[in-house]
């Protein structure tokens, strides 16, 4: 996104380019894979007015190529007349399919694809794209884009992938305040966001108690969420536009503040969290508490199965 | 332009600055003062974007403090404080407060020994934190305040640095990173400098005199200043001189240090979009992987903080905050010659004036400049 929102001749971003992380995307009625459907890209983008392409990303790929075609008739299900688009009528005339996978399966990938086509397991009649992905470490640390296979309508954007891009990594880093995409994120990492991020927003006007040395923090998961994805999510912006991090995803986050006595909770929804900073790796720490709690519910389900059918479970 | 009268050294360090009514007057006071033994005339700047003499007025800081004078432009307070196990000790003087011409920079300034700069005025400074907090100077800026002062003598006089405290970053096979050393000279400016350089060592304090011409060789005047890369001054004499270089400097370094870190917390930029420093070096310092982990190591050892490691190799990512008011700011090492900080959601100066000093005194100095835009 950041490669097509990148304007060589301002040297800035284009701000008037819509991009949307899972945005909801429906199906027409003669979708050759779900049709009348609900489907929702890793990313949609409308860089002009009448055109834009669709993003599916595969962070990693079984080694078994057999497992793949999954995934590919999962982009299919993208070659269609989708509705979403950010045009009165939600629909554009033509779009691309852009496929990022690991470099190191991008051959194969297009393969595969190709394989397909032939034995007319899938065919595209929109242009897909299929580009390898890879994090190079040296001078600068990079993000590098190479099309393996295909081409998208925009020339120039297809040229300078086709020859490969390199993004480097600090622009992510200054530019996006982001720290969430539409996939679920590791329990301790948002906890960290929580706990770091935005309960230190809430605490530092408050006084500490001066027994222990905490901040009571009255707070709710329709509030934490909120501010979630205002300052370092999406929020959402009509029916098709996702938010992220949803609030069940703050909810058992919050759920386990209070499994690790860092919070109670008052009523549905409402908790009051017992701030206090200490030295402690956030990560690390949150990190052994969500491993102790999984511990835990691993426990209760092996607890809940243990016995023989028709059984009941022992009384706890 | 009107003579000036001939110091009466009538003033003493509880009388001076009784009946001041501005900066002028303060420094005419200064003029007339008789020090006795072991006192200096001292000043600290304070960046502060509240009213200081508000606030130290109104009773929240300490209990010790009381309001003896106030003008518009100045303020002259008296402050005790006991300290030690049983409250043995006890630091007491008056210090004036006044507005300087840099945007929110403040002077504290108060004749007295040093150990009311130590047990009084620095305790001080550390509980208005993060309301008030002292800058810092990069030795490079150290350096030019120094060269300042020299050229406003030339050519009938210079200066010979005469005490160093400095730091020193030890081998790599040392336990200990860094060695404090304490060094008594009497060397030229420049040269001082040089080694400094050579040896990568930063000084935490100068002390210096003034020295004329006599038979060829340097002779002492008499006069004999030190200046902190704290923003902390003091001297035994020729304050006017000292005011219009030294000072005047310091501040101009200070307010432009403040307006830099000023207004970067993400909750109040425009869609909250991160607004990005860096700290630059001239060579590839995180060529090896071992430098970044000694970033790592150094920001691990933020005093007052946390520091959560997201990832450590080859890139680095960090998430600083600063556990006495909250600031926090990500810290990312994606090139080889530079340190990207990104202030979060709070991020005040006083905070983020904190982390990147801590950088540079635990890790290493650089070039502290607003993150540019590079293409892709």
């Amino acid at each position: 996104m950041n490669e097509v929102r990148w304007n060589q001749d301002k040297r800035s971003l284009r701000s008037e380019v819509k991009y949307e992380l899972g945005r909801r995307m429906t199906t027409s009625p003669t979708n050759p894979v779900s049709p009348r459907a609900e489907v929702t890209p890793d990313a949609v983008v409308q860089a002009k007015e009448q055109s834009g392409f669709v993003v599916e990303v595969k962070l990693g790929l079984p080694k078994e190529v057999c497992f793949w075609d999954k995934d590919i008739r999962q982009v299919q299900k993208y070659d269609d007349d989708l509705e979403g688009w950010w045009t009165r009528s939600e629909h554009i005339p033509a779009h691309d399919i852009l496929v990022l996978v690991p470099l190191t399966r991008a051959v194969r990938f297009v393969d595969r694809v190709k394989d397909g086509i032939q034995e007319r397991k899938w065919d595209f009649r929109r242009s897909l794209s299929v580009t390898g992905f890879i994090k190079r470490s040296g001078a600068k640390d990079f993000i590098t884009l190479k099309q393996e296979w295909g081409a998208l309508s925009d020339r120039n954007l297809s040229e300078r992938l086709r020859e490969s891009v390199s993004i480097h990594l600090v622009i992510l880093a200054a530019t996006y305040k982001e720290k969430f995409l539409d996939s679920r994120p590791p329990p301790p990492y948002l906890l960290h966001i929580i706990w770091d991020g935005l309960f230190t927003h809430y605490a530092a006007d408050l006084p500490r108690e001066e027994e222990g040395g905490f901040v009571p923090l009255s707070v709710t998961v329709v509030r934490v969420t909120k501010d979630l994805q205002e300052y370092y999510g999406s929020p959402s912006a009509g029916e098709r536009s996702p938010e992220i991090p949803g609030a069940s995803l703050v909810r058992e986050a919050l759920d386990a503040l209070v499994e690790g006595k860092f919070a109670e909770r008052k009523r549905d929804g409402e908790y009051v969290i017992r701030y206090k900073r200490t030295r402690s790796d956030t990560l690390r720490r949150f990190g052994r508490l969500c491993f102790v709690l999984e511990q835990k519910q691993r426990a209760r389900r092996e607890s809940a199965t243990s016995f023989l059918p028709g059984m009941e479970p022992p009384a706890s | 332009m009107a003579r000036r009268s001939m110091p009466l050294f009538d003033k003493n360090s509880a009388t001076v600055f009784g009946n001041v009514r501005d900066w002028r007057s303060a420094l005419e006071d200064v003029r007339h003062l008789r020090l006795e033994r072991g006192e200096l005339i001292q000043v600290a700047l304070v960046g502060s974007k509240e009213n200081l003499p508000d606030l130290l007025s109104s009773g929240q800081v300490s209990q010790g403090l009381q309001c003896l004078r106030r003008t518009d432009q100045l303020a002259l307070f008296h402050y005790a404080r006991r300290f030690g196990l049983r409250n043995q000790h006890r630091a007491e003087g008056r210090f004036l407060l006044a507005a300087s011409r840099g945007n929110f920079i403040y002077l504290i300034v108060f004749v007295a020994r040093p150990r009311f700069w130590r047990s009084g005025i620095t305790p001080l400074i550390d509980v208005l934190y993060p309301r008030a907090a002292l800058p810092f100077l990069t030795q490079a800026e150290l350096h030019r305040v120094l060269k300042i002062v020299q050229k406003a003598i030339q050519p009938a006089r210079g200066i010979r640095i005469l005490e160093l405290s400095s730091k020193r970053r030890l081998t790599a096979s040392a336990r200990k990173r860094f060695q404090s050393v304490r060094e008594w000279t009497d060397a030229d400016l420049e040269s001082v400098f040089r080694e400094a350089g050579e040896r990568n060592e930063w000084f935490k304090s100068v002390s210096f005199g003034l020295v004329a011409e006599r038979d060829g060789r340097p002779a002492s005047t008499g006069v004999r200043a030190s200046v902190s890369k704290y923003g902390y001054f003091a001297c035994n004499g020729e304050f006017d001189l000292f005011e219009r270089t030294v000072i005047q400097e310091l501040v101009a370094v200070a307010a432009e240090r403040l307006r830099f870190f000023a207004d970067r917390d993400r909750l109040r930029t425009p869609h909250h979009a991160p607004r990005p420093m860096q700290i630059s070096y001239d060579s590839e310092v995180f060529r090896s992987s071992g430098q970044a982990q000694k970033l790592v190591d150094a920001l691990r050892r933020f005093k007052h903080g946390t520091c959560t490691v997201l990832h450590a190799n080859p890139y680095v990512h960090l998430s600083i905050v600063d556990n006495l008011d909250y600031s926090s700011a990500e810290v990312w090492v994606v090139s080889q010659d530079q340190i990207l900080i990104v202030p979060q959601l709070r991020a005040s100066e006083a905070g983020l004036k904190r982390i990147v000093n801590h950088i540079f005194e635990h890790f290493r100095e650089g070039k502290l400049s607003e993150y540019q835009v590079q293409a892709p």
